[in-house]
This record gives structure tokens, sequence and C-alpha cells, in this order.
């Protein structure tokens, strides 16, 4: 490589700038300070080349919840065929939304050309559970046994109407892709508990829907890229290239990775790219996944009772119920943070079949994990979250019949439940109208659900930042506020 | 340059008409001197006449400046104008009535016009001064109460007062009022300063007030001034908050003002709700553990955590070793105090390896799970006086263990799933000890 090329990569435009202020600044100093003690002019420069990103380590205040299992459902769950049973909806089924309730809300470009929006009456019936009589729907009949000892939020709203900027914004804080997400941010803040395993595991589930999911969603944005969703295979062997070719042994993969390590760092005094200490970042941990993802993977321990718990689909890898159960096992081995992906809950038509085929692929395992986690000793302190980007209108996409109809996006109201951690078990919080569409009562805003997670686990949402292009960046952007509420 | 000085002698120059008119009235009235010296009287009116004029024009020279600003200012500007005018009609009238011309009495009615004038002029300009009540303290402070009534809830008074106090009305108030604001009472913070309203109740975005305490601190306009203490994050978020919600001096605190992240900084918190922070304030006090103990401990693989930062007590767990012996938990003894949770799950630790576990006696959380501790390891922690939560998940205690535990005074969670417990002894312990919850899992099929 020639000098020129060398010149423009061994720094940033940033960092030449921020060197020669530095320098001149410097040179400036030492003729001002010229008459000062030396330990003076040290402690002036120093305040000038002070590191601005540094990571927590330790959590701002005791924590309640150590990890967290995010059991996202992707598409849009709809509230009124879920958690938030509406009488009004099926007296009215087939009349026109009342004006006064759309108001001024925005409404998708898939019901534009619309002209009649139709109530429809929610494809279920509903019950009382709990010790609280907490009206659910028939299609989660085993949430509704866990009902006492999750909080569930029937007034969440958020700002955006398609899917990819929802999840986007429910994942990082922003709707734009770019910024960190949830569990980059706790990885990079609090870091890894299990030396072994990476803090933020993400695994999608097959056989959801058609809605694609980008990785954008558990990107670490601009924070050091080892802090990135590190997404588990959706098959028997969820880390690929885990295993040894033949011929080869582990030790002969520690002198491998020796050498590769020291020529890494050579590079990178020339270089002097984070990345590069990301990649050494990046190798040790696949080595030492090596050991440590087999005993995860490996379901064999697992007693029946146990396996029946989480349903019949429990061991075909790739299904919600086997990320389920396996999420389980990496929060017994403390990974601080694992995202899991349901997709499927997108009905924009034919809804009776999706919903049912959507709450048979999850409610089992999901009220299984809450379970199990409890009987374990291990709720306490991981906090369970269950929700997906936004909820549904109640009325009727498309053509209202008896046997088929459809729900669009709606980012008005929607409902999520939390479980452990620290939440407040058998709270039902907030409240719709009678039509599900605007939040009546205890607005929680996607900001305040972010602040109330990073209080859970310690930190003070509006003191965890990281600088970046000039500014300072936090999960919650410029607001959210941590709801004392729903803390138990 | 020369304006502004000769602007400044206004406040001198404006006590010469003054003590002209004063000293005429004097003369004319009481002392009825003046009769039959009008030749005198002429020459008297014509100086306080060009005196009131020189007051009048050096005051505006000297608003200029723009140190003032406002409707007392205007007031003041306007009606020493209207004084100047009158005292040169006052002197023409008089040379008029002197001459017969016009009737004796329209030079006195004139007079007393001028008088009344000149006393609103100067209480005003005394108002711009000095601050508004400053003439008749204890009368306007009354005011100032009646508009506002003080009560201990009453948001403005118990909270966003005290800031401007601190923060603001050094610079605002009665002697010193830059831009013409005084922020010493809500009544004046409604008034506003020399450019208008500070504030527009409801929304901060179009507030004066709000925009520069929001701007850089090196802008020209940032307030409070650069040099001068300058509001703490909280204040400006609480002084954002109190406009939004429409400014009022009367709003009481909102209920839920305790989990209200923008008042919570200034209100005293219910412990009940801020749990986890007041939780530290209850945590025991210990020294800070020895760094070489902690440093020899994760050497030896364990997972040592400070539980928050700047914290003597310790997150300790064996989550990252794969083997453990009973010997091995000796290196725990000099950090005992120190332990708030331990996590020894899965390691292959027996009874005997109690006797160092029970000696953490600050100790909230332990996890035995998977462990080879039985019935006789939990008879040694028994006195472990602080221990909230135990976790026995799949190890050999049986049912002897729980009359060992319902004596525990801070237990509140017992995890029992896969032990020798027997579901009636548990059931019997439910009972007994209704205090401590005792999980023995969902799923009970053998």
């Amino acid at each position: 490589m020639n000098d020129l090329m060398k010149m423009l990569h061994v720094k940033g435009r940033r960092d030449f700038l921020r060197g020669s202020v530095l320098g001149l600044g410097g040179l400036a100093l030492d003729l001002m300070t010229g008459c000062k003690s030396d330990a003076s002019k040290k402690a002036v420069v120093a305040a000038m080349a002070e590191e601005v990103n540094r990571p927590l380590v330790n959590p701002h205040f005791m924590p309640r919840a150590k990890r967290v299992i995010y059991l996202f459902q992707g598409g849009g769950p709809s509230q009124m065929e879920l958690f938030d049973y509406k009488p009004k909806l099926y007296e009215m089924h087939g009349q026109e939304i009342p004006p006064s309730v759309i108001g001024k809300n925005r409404i998708s470009g898939m019901v534009s050309n619309q002209y009649s929006f139709p109530l429809a009456m929610p494809s279920a019936t509903f019950a009382q559970y709990g010790a609280n009589g907490t009206w659910l729907s028939e299609h989660i009949p085993h949430t509704a046994s866990i009902i006492d000892d999750i909080c569930l939020v029937r007034s969440m709203f958020t700002e955006q109407i398609n899917h990819e900027p929802a999840v986007i914004f429910t994942q990082t804080g922003n709707q734009l892709s770019g910024r960190p997400c949830i569990g980059s941010w706790l990885s990079y803040g609090l870091g890894s508990l299990n030396e072994n395993l990476p803090s933020f595991i993400v695994m999608l589930s097959k056989g959801g829907g058609d809605q694609p999911i980008s990785s954008a969603a558990w990107s670490n944005g601009f924070l050091p890229s080892h802090h990135q969703g590190v997404q588990f295979m959706s098959t028997s062997d969820p880390v690929p290239f885990l295993n040894n070719p033949a011929g080869i042994d582990r030790m002969d993969r520690r002198r491998a990775l020796d050498y590769i390590k020291q020529l890494d760092r050579l590079q990178n005094e020339t270089w002097h790219d984070p990345e590069v200490e990301s990649q050494i970042n990046q190798h040790e941990m696949a080595y030492r996944m090596q050991m440590a993802i087999p005993s995860i993977t490996d379901l064999s321990d697992e007693p029946q009772h146990i396996l029946d718990m989480y349903g019949e689909d429990v061991l075909k890898p790739g299904t919600f119920a086997h990320n389920c159960i396996i999420a389980r096992r990496l929060a017994e081995r403390d990974v601080r943070f694992v995202q899991l992906y349901h997709l499927g809950w997108d009905h924009h038509g034919g809804l009776q079949g999706g919903i049912r085929r959507a709450t048979k692929q999850t409610d089992q395992a999901s009220a299984a994990l809450v379970k199990d986690l409890k009987q374990r000793g291990l709720l306490d302190d991981t906090l369970v979250v269950w929700g997906g980007e936004f909820g549904r209108t109640s009325f009727c996409q498309g053509k209202l019949t008896p046997e088929s109809f459809g729900r669009d996006h709606h980012p008005g109201a929607y409902s999520m439940w939390m479980a452990g951690g620290g939440t407040k078990a058998g709270l039902v919080y907030g409240e719709t109208d009678d039509f599900a569409h605007n939040v009546v009562k205890d607005k929680v805003h996607v900001h305040d659900f972010q602040a109330t997670l990073l209080h859970l686990m310690g930190i003070d949402h509006e003191k965890f930042t990281y600088k970046e292009q000039g500014r300072r960046y936090r999960l919650t952007d410029v607001s959210g506020h941590v709801n004392h509420a729903l803390l138990a | 340059m020369i304006p502004e000085f000769l602007g400044r002698l206004h406040p001198l120059v404006l006590h010469i008409p003054i003590g002209v008119y004063v000293l005429i009235f004097i003369l004319q009235y009481p002392m009825r001197r003046l009769r039959d010296r009008d030749d005198i009287l002429h020459s008297v009116l014509i100086i306080g006449a060009l005196s009131a004029v020189a007051a009048a024009g050096l005051g505006w020279l000297l608003s200029l400046e723009g140190d003032h600003a406002g409707d007392t200012l205007e007031w003041h500007r306007w009606l020493g104008v209207a004084f100047a005018v009158s005292s040169v009609l006052l002197a023409v009238i008089h040379l008029f009535a002197a001459k017969g011309k016009i009737p004796r009495n329209a030079y006195h009615t004139a007079f007393f016009i001028n008088l009344t004038l000149m006393t609103l002029a100067g209480h005003n300009g005394g108002n711009l001064t000095h601050g508004e009540g400053y003439l008749l303290p204890s009368f306007t402070q009354q005011d100032v109460s009646k508009e506002v009534p003080v009560d201990s809830s009453a948001l403005f008074h118990s909270i966003v007062m005290p800031v401007l106090e601190r923060k603001c009305v050094t610079c605002h108030e009665a002697g010193k009022t830059k831009g013409g604001l005084r922020m010493d009472g809500y009544a004046r913070l409604l008034k506003g300063g020399k450019h208008g309203p500070i504030f527009v109740a409801g929304d901060p975005m179009n507030s004066e007030m709000i925009r520069r305490i929001h701007l850089p601190i090196d802008d020209e306009k940032h307030m409070p001034p650069a040099k001068k203490p300058q509001l703490t994050a909280a204040e400006t978020a609480l002084l954002h908050w109190w406009v939004l919600n429409g400014a009022s001096a009367t709003m009481r605190l909102p209920a839920d003002a305790a989990s209200n992240d923008t008042l919570n900084p200034f209100i005293k918190v219910d412990a009940a709700i801020m749990d986890p922070l007041t939780v530290m304030d209850t945590l025991p006090s210990v020294a800070m553990p020895d760094s070489t103990v902690l440093r020899s401990l994760k050497t030896a693989g364990w997972s040592v955590r400070p539980i928050a930062q700047g914290s003597a007590l310790l997150d300790l767990s064996a989550v990252n070793m794969s083997a453990l012996s009973d010997k091995d938990l000796d290196a725990l003894i000099p950090i005992t105090a120190n332990i708030l949770w331990l996590d020894l799950s899965g390691m292959p630790i027996t009874d005997a390896s109690m006797s160092v576990v029970a000696r953490c006696k600050n100790m909230r959380r332990l996890s035995l799970k998977g462990t080879r501790v039985g019935t006789e390891g939990i008879r040694k922690i028994v006195g472990l006086t602080s221990l909230q939560q135990l976790n026995l998940v799949n190890t050999s205690a049986d049912d002897a263990v729980l009359p060992l535990l319902g004596n525990l005074p801070a237990l509140d969670r017992i995890y029992a799933w896969q032990t020798l417990i027997t579901p009636s002894a548990a059931e019997q312990f439910r009972q007994q000890s209704p205090r401590i919850r005792l999980e023995t899992g969902f799923n009970v099929k053998p």
C-alpha cells in the first residue's frame, strides 16, 4: 500500500481534526501555561482529551432484573382478539365506527381506498381469569393461567404505523434504522454475566408469517459492533460451523486463533480501527461458544414433563416453543438479553384463522416460559416481555363477511405484557375506549416502556448515553418516563 | 457615548422641576407670598418648564439604553412627556392670566393638573427604579398573596418559585430589573419583560423563558448568563413542565407527583413508590471490600460485581466456574459482610461449605440450586437474618428444612421445586408461615 492510502485510512477526518486541534491547543497551552507547574499543565491537557463514551459496567442503582427475555410478536397482535375485551364491538358489529372515535388518528394507506369502516366483532369469546377476574380471550388459555403472574398493559401506544419503522422504534427508540437496540444498549452498558456466551442473543421463529424482519432490529448501531445481537439459526445447528472440522482439534484452534490475534493486533497498530478490536472479541467469543453452545442446545437433559409444558413443537428447531425453552436455558446461564422474534400477527385478512394459528404457536410456550422461570426461582430477576410493534383497528379492513375479515395496523392503542424482573404481578394497567381505538387512561408510550425496562435493570435512562457525531444519544432519545405504577 | 452620558443625568435633573413646582406650591398657597409677584412667578415657571423639558428629554435618552422595559416604563415615558408639555403650557397660561386676558382660575387649574402629572410620572419612575411595591411594601405583598394562595401543595409556591429564587431573581427583581423583567412573584412573572410576556401558558415552545434556558450556554441570550449559577437539568425540566401544564399559580401537586420524573426530584418521595432507589438507602453500610481479595476471586473464576456503581455490596456468582470445592469457598471469608447476592447454582458443594455461607450476615439472595447441599447444610444458615430469597431447587432438601426456615425473619420466598419436600409438608408450611411464599413448581409429575 502506498503512503497516501495509509494517510487516508490511518485516521478518519474527525480524528484528524481532533488531533490537529489538540495538537495546536497543546502548543498554545504550552506557551500560555509556561510558568505553571507541570502537574497543572497535564491536568488541563487530560481534561481536554477526556473520553466521553464509557460503559456503565455497573448499574446506577440496585437492579430488580439481571436479564431480559423479550418475546417480540411481530406484525401487530390484535388487542381486541387477545387482551382488551370490548363488549361494544359485539353490539355494534357491522356498524360504522363513529368518526369522533377515529378523530384525527392516522389510518394506513392500505385502507385509504375504503369508504366504509364497519366495526368488526372480535373473533373470540372472552372469560374472566385470575384473582382480579381479568377478561381474556379463549385463544390464550395458557397465558390466562398465568394472569396473576404477569403485568398486563392495555394502554400502550406508538408513533409508527408501518411494520419496519414501528419495530425499529420499539427496539431502538427511533423509527429510522441506525440506532442501537435495547439488547445492544444493555450489552454495552452492563456487559456479559456469562463470559462463555454472548450477552445478547436473537432467535427468529420459522413458520410465522410472510412479514420480513430486518437485522436492523438487533443492530448495535453506533455502539462497538460486538454488542450486536448474535443470531441463532432456526436449525438444529443454531450456530453454524461451531464443530471443528475433521483433523482439527481444540488445541489447533487455539493456536490458530492466537496467531490470527497477533496479526490483528499488528494491523491495528496501523489502523486503530475499533472494528479490529471487535473482531478479536468475536473470535474469542466464538472459541468459547464452541464449548458452551452444545450444552445449551442439547435438550436431552430436559425431563418429558417440562417439554410437555412448552407444547408439542418444542423439539422442532426454529419453532417459537423451541426458542422459548432455549431462552430459558440461556437465562439459567445468565445471558443478559435474549430476544425472540415471532412473526405472523399481521392479519389484514382471514383474521379468524390467522389469530388461531398465531396463538397456537405462541400461547402455550410463552406461558410455559414464565412458569418454568418461576419454579426455578429465576422470575424474580428475569424480565419477560411479550408484545409487538403496534395494535390493530377495531374496524374491518376489506370486506366484512361472516367467514372472513381483517384488521389494519393501529398505533393508537395496543396491549403487551411483562412478567417478573420487578414488575407488578397481577396488575392490569391502562384503559382504552369502547372501541380499543384510543387510550383513555394511563397512557404508556414506547419510550416510557423502554425507560421502565432500563429502570428495572438498574439504569437511569437519562444518564445512560453514548456520544456519536457530536451529540449524545440514549435509548429513549429525548423523552420517556419510568412508569412506577408498573413496578412491584 | 454622549447620549448615554446625558441619559444618565436624568435621575439628577428630574429633581429640579420637582423642587421648583413644590416650591411654587408652598409659596403660592400656604404662604401666599406670590400674589402680586407675577414677574418672579413668571421667571420661576420658565425655569420649571425648561427643567421639566430637560428631564423628559434626558429620560427619553436613558430609556434607549434598554435596561428597563414593560408597562411601567411606557407609563413613565408618556407621563413624563405630558408633564413637560403641561409645564410649558402652564408658563404660557400664566403669561396670559397675568395680562388679564384669561381668568386667574385657569392658571390655578393648570397648575394642579401639572402637579398631578408630575406626581404620577415621578411615582412611575420610582417604581421603575426601586420596584413596584417599594413605596407601600406591606400593602402590595398582601395583594400578591391574595392572588396566589400559599399552600404547601401549591406547585408554584412549593417547587417552582424556590427554583426561580435560587437562579433567576437575583437579577430580575427590584433594583436590578434586567431586561425590564422581574421574577420575584407570580404577578410580575406574568407581566414579562421589555419584550413582552416571557411565557405562553401551555406552550413552552413559544415561551421566551423556556427558549432562553434551553439555549447553549455560550449563546448570548442563554439564561441564566454563563457566569451565573446555572439551572440543573431537573430544574430546566421543571420550568418546562410547569409552563406546559398551564403555568398556573394555583395548580396543586398532582397525586402522582412522586412517579413523575420531572416533579420527583423536588418533592419528598414516599419510600414505597421509589423502591429500587430507596432500597439503596436501606441497604447495610459496610466497608469497601479489599480490592486484592476481589482480584483473586476474579482470577479464580468468580463473577464479582458491585450491586450498583460505588456500592460496597457485591453480587457474587459462580456462573462462569466449572467446579468449586467446599474448600474454595474459604476465599470468600474476607468479604462475607459485602455479599448481598450469592449464586452457587450447579456447583458440587456440600453441607460443609455452608459454614462460610453462614457468615454472610448481610446476604439477601442465596441460590443453592443444583448443589449437593441438604438439610444439614441448611441447618447451618438459619442465622442469616437478612436472607430474603432462598433457592433450593434440585437439591436434597427434605421436609425437615421447612421448620428451620420458618423462623428466618426476613425470608419471603423459598424455591423448592425438585426437592425431597413432600406436598403435604409444603402445604403445612404454607399454613404455618403465610408470610413466606413457598414455590414447589407447576408440574409435580415425577
